[in-house]
């Protein structure tokens, strides 16, 4: 056999996409550290807070609940088409990909809409307190990611316009989905801390 | 002994062209070779370790004599903060990096690492962080606060210049290079591992890099984000540090050293893999313990995180606290003891042969031990608050981290310099320089233990002469210089080797891994087949030999396709069992774009400049858009035959 | 090695007249205990260490040493690696436990200590005492330091008393020091706190209680009136110049809080935290220019006609 020949056999034999690829680990080991990120960035948070008698500190009230939980639920529900639109391109449906891809986007979107208006109400800011500086930081992270996550979704529904991905090859869908649910799954955390903690505080600090 | 042939002339000139870099400038902007990366890593990282030595020096002759004014104190600030930046940011983290970089891919036999443009851009982040860093110089606003900048001195309050700003901005920054760094490294032994490179069978190097990796992935964000925190505080006027605005300075002092101390590991854990490859080599014979040392590798990383309040004794946390936390500090020597006994026994049952790599590592060894020792000391607390922030502890970091990295990063030089250059260096010469280096380093650092116990405080500019520390000062400034002598004929020698040393062969120590399979230095493509791993020390197991020959028709993947793609193997599973060929990305300008584009926001902070913040992120925008964009699409393979996949799963 | 080492440290140990070897009360007798418990086990296994790598490089290995643990193997890294360090770790941790819980919570006399860039104020408010640099305490009496800073985080550390206990802004630590027998004892801030960090020295005299007691009464009275005319012309001088907006002279009306205390400025040895003797020719020469004798420190130059100098330097040497 020669060696031309060895080689064609070996590439028919590992061309086979089996188990993760490269870049499903590099997006989960992404994610690890950005949660990690994430976790320090809430117990800071709870740190300083149960260093004070009042929180949030005087004459602040805790953050008004139902407009952001409505936001939370719209959020959440942002990973549901994503999830269609990676096993859809997983099975080599093309439209559930673009539907998909396209519905998180405006869901994410509708998010961040909401959010941006929601610093535009506040009654402090960044400067005005630590708490101010907390609130404003923790949220704006998670904002950032939200926003690097909405440019991934532009990407993979253009790249999907374009018909880069298919059954076969679709990492890119799948670090978008999973950063996707990474950036769900935090503002989970975020919102546990940062709208309820404030209304929890005098129980645990009395 | 591996002989070399010459590989027939179709397969080896196929991957030739295939895995070349352009020529020239465009060549090596271009470039993702880990092998070029790596030796960039290391240049680098010896650049800033020069400069850091310089103002180790200026340091030392001030505070050779009492009462000098060689410097004022400004500046004396400005050097021992950059010094310390320097050397744990610019210097350790990445020559590790480097090591890493060029080695590991080699010892699991494989071609790349496995994002190999992800590598190019944290090479680039590095250096850009590096420079941004020294460019406070331009302007002469420096830090001055030490390594570790706590505030609220470093607040805007009581550092107004510009100073701490280079300082935070930079190591955030540095942070991304760091983490990517990690990430690549645990995605590559994962998956690029050669067929039957079972964990069982990993060297111990590429152990400790995993070991590190999983450290730098949970540790790092602590002092990403005890930085960030810092510069919002100065930039914009939050107020997480400031107790006039209710935030606590102690709060940085958590995230800070949540960080430092796994970052000692992270510095000091790669510096054992090398270690336990080089003594090894020269004692003739595996090492005893393999699987006892990579527990310990592991264990101590896991430790690493329950030590950090270890920094934080003086500052009045609650006994209890303190108690549990000297606890984990204690019990992180365990598996390091195990290690040192690991290696002694290695020594104890092998034939040693006395090469420069060789001496290096004993020198660390005793060195480490003495730096161990003091670590177990100040655990103990009532001792820790006579001894933290005096030179005691200026005594104890410098034998863990100039002993314990420094003297195995040396070792590592010589070790593998053969197989960078393809060139021997004079032996006795290094020799010379190694017990220049061990000499000056004891005589400059063991007198500042006496120092620090004698209440000698650290990060003095001067002293005065009725305190009696000027003769062991003096002692230790002598050291430091004949220290600085010893790394000058290391560099001498290395440059004269360079150019005219004797060629060095494939495996000029007779070393059993896999990075001495291959040509020195190795090829583009580093194997011409992707060997077959079928024991842990492959090149002394004659039976085991199969994968590991140059020629091509051994059983394992050559891998160099017609259509000319770059191509790799990626396997799976804890025996690594051959999974998929990985196609491997094109030279591309895209990380040094993207690099760029994040200095330029960077840039923007420091100046608070929104345009230009806009301007880099919009850059970074395009660049990522360019760097994952399918830059060629060959048509859509076949659909793949579902009976295969089947029995591949069963 | 080892042994040389431990030889030269116990020499040095002997020549030291100062510092955490040398200790003068409980604090820093506990701490130099620990040290020299460590430091002998310590010495042992080094050398132990030491041995086995020089005789294991000389001897040559028996045949079928090449695989596996060996009988050495496993002795040294299950004996050495694993049950040597967890014998010696079990007892640490008990010494440690046990010095800790040795470590009083609270004092007798209760002294309040705050650190600025770059002095120390101290102030015993049982006693009406306000004194910046040097303090005076009563031997063999537990004093209850608590210690707060007014800008960046400073550290009080006296290494013959104790060890050291961190000055936080925003936050009192507490922390109990107590001598042994009477004498003079330097400290210094042990935490990066400026350009002048190296100048930031303080002292604590330990005296037998009657003598504490006659300080503390005389550093509770206001500043004596001054008794010369040149002396008077210097007062008049201190609280028409800008001295007065930092400095408090208690019964004038300098009152001051920015900078130390000078009511019983004369009785102090040291001018600047320790930086230079306090005598006529250093304080005139601080008077007029700080800056070159302590660049970096809050005091800045005072520009005055030479016979106003004369006088104030005259008037702060009265103020006993």
């Amino acid at each position: 056999m020669s060696v031309g020949e060895a080689v064609a056999v070996e590439r028919v034999q590992a061309a086979l996409p089996e188990g993760r690829s490269l870049g499903w680990w590099g997006v989960v080991w992404t994610i690890t550290t950005e949660s990690v990120l994430f976790a320090l960035l809430i117990m800071s948070y709870l740190f300083i807070a149960m260093n004070h008698d009042h929180w949030p500190t005087e004459g602040t009230h805790p953050p008004e609940l139902m407009k952001v939980g409505a936001r939370s639920v719209i959020l959440l529900a942002s990973s549901i088409p994503m999830e269609i639109a990676d096993k859809g391109i997983q099975k080599g449906s093309q439209a559930r990909l673009r539907w998909g891809v396209a519905g998180a986007f405006l869901l994410g979107l509708a998010f961040i809409i909401g959010h941006f208006i929601e610093y535009y109400e506040l009654p402090f800011h960044w400067d005005t307190h630590v708490y101010g500086s907390l609130f404003w930081t923790i949220t704006s992270f998670h904002a950032a990611h939200l926003i690097v996550g909405l440019l991934m979704l532009a990407f993979v529904f253009y790249g999907a316009q374009r018909g880069w991905y298919s059954r076969r090859r679709h990492t890119g869908v799948k670090v978008a989905t999973l950063y996707w649910h990474f950036v769900d799954g935090i503002w989970v955390v975020v919102f546990s801390t940062v709208y309820l903690f404030p209304h929890l505080h005098p129980l645990l600090k009395h | 002994m591996t002989t070399l042939r010459e590989p027939a002339p179709t397969v080896h000139e196929r991957l030739e062209h295939t895995w070349r870099d352009a020529p020239g400038l465009v060549g090596w902007l271009t470039t993702v070779d880990h092998k070029r990366i790596g030796n960039r890593y290391i240049v680098t990282a010896m650049i800033f370790f020069l400069l850091s030595g310089v103002q180790a020096l200026i340091m030392r002759l001030q505070l050779a004599v009492p009462d000098n004014t060689l410097v004022d104190p400004q500046t004396f600030n400005e050097l021992y903060t950059m010094h310390g930046t320097t050397m744990i940011f610019l210097f350790n983290t990445p020559i590790v990096a480097g090591f890493g970089n060029y080695i590991l891919p080699l010892q699991i036999g494989t071609r790349d690492m496995a994002f190999p443009r992800l590598n190019a851009f944290s090479y680039w982040v590095y250096l850009f962080a590096g420079i941004f860093i020294y460019s406070g110089y331009l302007v002469d606003q420096l830090p001055t606060a030490g390594w570790f900048a706590y505030p609220p001195f470093t607040g805007s309050q009581f550092s107004p210049d510009m100073g701490m700003d280079f300082w935070a901005i930079g190591v955030a920054f540095l942070g991304v290079s760091t983490t990517v760094g990690g990430i690549n490294f645990i995605v590559t032994t994962f998956k690029l591992r050669a067929p039957g490179m079972s964990v069982s069978r990993l060297p111990l190097f590429v152990w400790a890099f995993l070991a590190t990796s999983f450290m730098i992935v949970f540790a790092l964000p602590g002092v990403t984000l005890a930085a960030v925190l810092l510069e919002f505080d100065r930039a914009f006027g939050t107020h997480f540090y400031n107790p006039g605005g209710g935030g606590l300075p102690v709060l940085y002092q958590h995230l800070f050293w949540f960080w430092g101390h796994p970052e000692v590991y992270i510095l000091f854990v790669p510096a054992t893999g090398v270690i336990s490859m080089i003594i090894p080599v020269f004692a003739r014979r595996p090492i005893v313990g393999y699987l006892a040392v990579a527990a310990s590798l592991v264990a101590i990383a896991f430790i690493s995180f329950g030590v950090w309040v270890h920094h934080m004794f003086a500052t009045g946390v609650p006994v209890l606290v303190g108690s549990f936390f000297s606890a984990a500090g204690l019990l992180i020597t365990i598996p390091s003891g195990v290690q040192i006994f690991a290696w002694l026994a290695t020594l104890w049952q092998g034939r040693v042969r006395w090469k420069s790599p060789m001496l290096f590592s004993v020198g660390f060894l005793t060195v480490f031990v003495l730096g161990g020792i003091t670590g177990v000391m100040v655990s103990v607390i009532a001792f820790d608050w006579q001894a933290t922030d005096t030179y005691f502890i200026v005594a104890h970091f410098h034998y863990v981290l100039n002993g314990g990295v420094v003297f195995p990063m040396f070792a590592a030089l010589h070790y593998w310099f053969p197989k960078f250059t393809g060139r021997m260096f004079n032996e006795p010469l290094a020799q010379a320089s190694f017990w220049l280096m061990f000499i000056g380093f004891n005589v400059a650092f063991f007198p500042q233990h006496i120092l620090g116990l004698w209440g000698m405080p650290r990060r003095v500019y001067t002293y005065q002469s009725e305190l009696g520390w000027d003769g062991m000062n003096m002692l230790s400034t002598i050291g430091g210089f004949v220290f600085a002598l010893g790394v000058l004929v290391v560099i001498a020698n290395f440059a004269w080797a360079w150019k005219r040393g004797a060629a060095a062969g494939p495996n000029p120590w007779e070393a059993d891994s896999l990075e001495w399979a291959t040509t020195s230095p190795p090829r583009d493509y580093n194997f011409l087949e992707i060997p077959v791993v079928g024991s842990r020390n492959p090149l002394w197991n004659e039976d085991h030999r199969e994968g590991i020959v140059t020629e091509p028709e051994h059983g394992g993947e050559v891998l160099a396709p017609a259509e000319m793609e770059e191509e790799t193997l990626g396997t799976a599973g804890l025996d690594a069992r051959r999974e998929a060929v990985l196609p491997m990305p094109e030279p591309t300008y895209w990380p040094i774009v993207l690099a760029f584009a994040l200095t330029v926001i960077c840039v923007g902070v420091l100046l608070t400049n929104v345009q230009l913040i806009a301007l880099g992120f919009l850059g970074a925008v395009g660049a990522a858009i360019g760097w994952f964009q399918p830059h060629e699409h060959g048509p859509e393979p076949e659909p793949e035959p579902e009976q295969e996949r089947e029995q591949e799963m069963a | 090695m080892a042994a040389a080492a431990v030889a030269g440290l116990s020499l040095s140990g002997c020549a030291v007249r100062a510092g955490a070897l040398a200790p003068k009360g409980p604090g820093a007798r506990r701490a130099e205990f620990e040290f020299w418990l460590m430091t002998t086990v310590s010495a042992a296994i080094f050398v132990l260490v030491c041995v086995v790598l020089v005789w294991g490089m000389i001897r040559r290995p028996k045949s079928g040493e090449q695989e596996g643990y060996g009988r050495s193997g496993r002795l040294m890294i299950f004996g050495g690696g694993i049950a040597m360090p967890v014998v010696v770790l079990l007892g640490l941790m008990g010494v440690n436990v046990y010095m800790l819980a040795a470590e009083p919570e609270q004092g007798d006399l209760v002294l309040e200590v705050t650190g600025y860039q770059f002095w120390w104020e101290f102030h015993y408010p049982e006693l009406g005492v306000v004194t910046a640099n040097e303090v005076h305490i009563p031997v063999g009496r537990r004093v209850e330091l608590r210690v707060t800073s007014v800008d960046v985080i400073h550290s009080f550390w006296v290494p013959e008393l104790h060890g050291k206990i961190d000055v936080f802004p925003g936050r009192t630590n507490t922390w109990v020091i107590e001598a042994e027998e009477p004498g003079v004892y330097r400290g210094q801030c042990a935490e990066f706190c400026g350009l002048q960090h190296a100048n930031m020295a303080l002292y604590v005299i330990a005296d037998e209680p009657a003598v504490f007691d006659a300080w503390a009464e005389h550093e509770a009275a206001p500043a004596s009136p001054p008794t010369t005319a040149l002396a008077r012309l210097g007062l008049r001088v201190m609280q028409s110049s800008s001295c007065a907006g930092c400095h408090a002279v208690r019964g004038t009306t300098a009152d001051g809080q920015l900078g130390p205390d000078l009511t019983h400025f004369a009785s102090r040895e040291t001018i600047g935290a320790g930086t230079v003797p306090n005598d006529r020719g250093h304080l005139a020469g601080w008077l007029l220019d700080a800056q070159a004798i302590k660049p970096g420190s809050l005091m800045p130059p005072v520009p005055l006609a030479p016979d106003d100098l004369h006088a104030l330097v005259e008037y702060i040497e009265t103020l006993e």
